[in-house]
């Protein structure tokens, strides 16, 4: 069971602000608080497990972690409502606190509760002063009000946690049922969501698409180009070759792509279940393998570039054969933040292969393996096994 | 002598989601001060991810859509990695030195 504490902390990840550097926004609403109530310093901080995270500061730089327990602003998030000390000196509670004997010397404290998108409380908008001051019913309501406001722009982070609605959503709810074939795909979504999808859908009953793209960029803006590019491949797949499927797929992508300054790299195929034939395209993605017991594993990758990188790009299909027994892999480049090279990633992909018996615990492993790393991109692997004769 | 239309700009640290959009942004007035021709300095980049990338293909498209060019010079090895892995090292040239890569153009 995951506590209330676990949620919250939960939801100051998900906003993806920790460690970030000060941004306007924030920035804008400290300085307006310092200067409305003439306090030496105001401050918007993010409650982590164990401290708190300075987003912005007015009075005093940002960026600095600050053990919680030592905090003024610990005790407003325990209390779950605005926290106000008019005199430190002479709050039984307060007056043998560090931070009144010593520096930075605080008389008057007053915090209030941020609440993030999904109500959770996440930080806490505080203003300190040197001097003891009382606070008037109005002095509440202006704090509530700029409080609300940091909550707006705290909300317009929610779009870090739309990112990761979108993605789940862009992906199969389960594997095609394709005779002779054992079919799984992962998407380990990073901290802050990136562009990853997979995709796969059957071509008049008898061909088998597949996609792995991966949207460079992060965030609302990567979901919602790679939702376009999944709808896009798949209904220019319905009615074209696989090369032209993607050369119409990037023309009618363009524009978005140029004006979100991203691209997408693809690996895109289309397989014939019962020849085991296999076509694909790799626009700059780079990371499949095919995996034969008993042949050197071989990489599936073309010089073509990533779709939406440069105008007019041709794309060449080529083709290769799924044996019984044998494995195609392909990942995305999130493997790589576990393995410094392209070609130590797939070696070590093609012996998790050989040490599992179905592609669903392969795709697990392949996902494993990377997650002592801290993933700074998302990490994809689909694994498509042709069940040995 | 540099060509004065020649511009040379050099990102430091890491060139990430959180320094890509500024980056961009550079690209976009340098490009609209009337200097198309970039040479973007590597030297001191000690790690790019996708926005990295995708503000370096932006910075491309804006420079050639303006009848200019981008180069790379000076490229470290992670960023030449992950160029080749993409294939974007066919349009994205690495040259070996700001000079060498503000010639010709």
């Amino acid at each position: 069971m995951e506590t209330a504490e676990q949620a919250r902390v939960e939801a100051v990840r998900e906003l993806g602000l920790l460690d970030t550097p000060p941004e306007e926004r924030f920035d804008r609403v400290v300085r307006l608080a310092q200067g409305l109530f003439g306090v030496s310093t105001a401050a918007v901080n993010l409650v982590d497990v164990d401290r708190f995270y300075v987003k912005s500061a007015a009075g005093f730089e940002a960026g600095a972690s600050v053990p919680r327990d030592v905090t003024f602003s610990a005790r407003t998030i325990d209390l779950g409502e605005a926290l106000v000390i008019p005199d430190a000196q002479k709050d039984a509670g307060w007056a043998d606190h560090p931070l009144v004997t010593g520096e930075p010397r605080i008389r008057f404290y007053a915090g209030r509760p941020l609440a993030g998108p999904n109500g959770k409380v996440v930080g806490v908008l505080c203003l300190i002063d040197q001097e003891p001051r009382e606070v008037s019913e109005s002095d509440r309501a202006l704090l509530d009000d700029l409080a609300g406001w940091v909550e707006t722009e705290l909300a317009a982070d929610a779009e870090a946690v739309q990112a990761r609605e979108i993605q789940r959503r862009l992906l199969p709810r389960k594997a095609p049922d394709v005779l002779g074939y054992d079919i799984a795909g992962r998407c380990r979504p990073a901290y802050t969501v990136g562009g990853d999808y997979y995709d796969w859908h059957l071509l008049d009953d008898t061909m088998l698409q597949i996609t792995v793209a991966d949207v460079m960029g992060k965030g609302l803006a990567a979901g919602v180009i790679a939702a376009g590019l999944r709808t896009a491949m798949r209904v220019a797949a319905r009615s074209h070759t696989l090369m032209e499927a993607v050369r119409r797929t990037a023309e009618g992508l363009e524009d978005d792509f140029n004006d979100s300054a991203t691209f997408a790299t693809m690996f895109t195929a289309r397989l014939r279940p019962q020849q085991g034939h296999l076509e694909y395209i790799d626009a700059g993605h780079g990371l499949a393998v095919l995996v034969s017991p008993g042949s050197p594993t071989r990489q599936l990758s073309s010089r073509d570039l990533p779709v939406g990188a440069q105008p007019g790009t041709i794309w060449t299909s080529h083709e290769a054969r799924l044996l019984p027994g044998d494995t195609l892999i392909v990942v995305s480049d999130g493997l790589l933040d576990a393995f410094a090279d392209p070609a130590l990633a797939m070696r070590a992909a093609a012996r998790l292969v050989a040490s599992a018996s179905s592609a669903d615990e392969m795709a697990d492993q392949i996902v494993a393996a990377a997650a002592s790393a801290p993933l700074a991109d998302d990490l994809t692997a689909v694994v498509v096994r042709r069940e040995p004769a | 002598m540099t060509d004065p239309s020649t511009a040379v700009l050099q990102p430091t640290g890491r060139l990430n989601m959180v320094a890509a959009p500024a980056f961009k942004h550079l690209v976009e007035e340098t490009v609209a001060s009337g200097q198309a021709r970039i040479v973007v300095d590597l030297g001191e980049v000690t790690f790019i991810d996708s926005s990295g990338l995708g503000a370096l293909i932006s910075g491309l498209k804006a420079t050639r859509q303006a009848g200019g060019d981008l180069r790379i010079a000076d490229v470290p090895e992670q960023v030449m990695t992950v160029l080749r892995l993409t294939n974007l090292d066919r349009v994205l040239r690495a040259h070996t030195t700001v000079a060498d890569a503000s010639d010709d153009w």
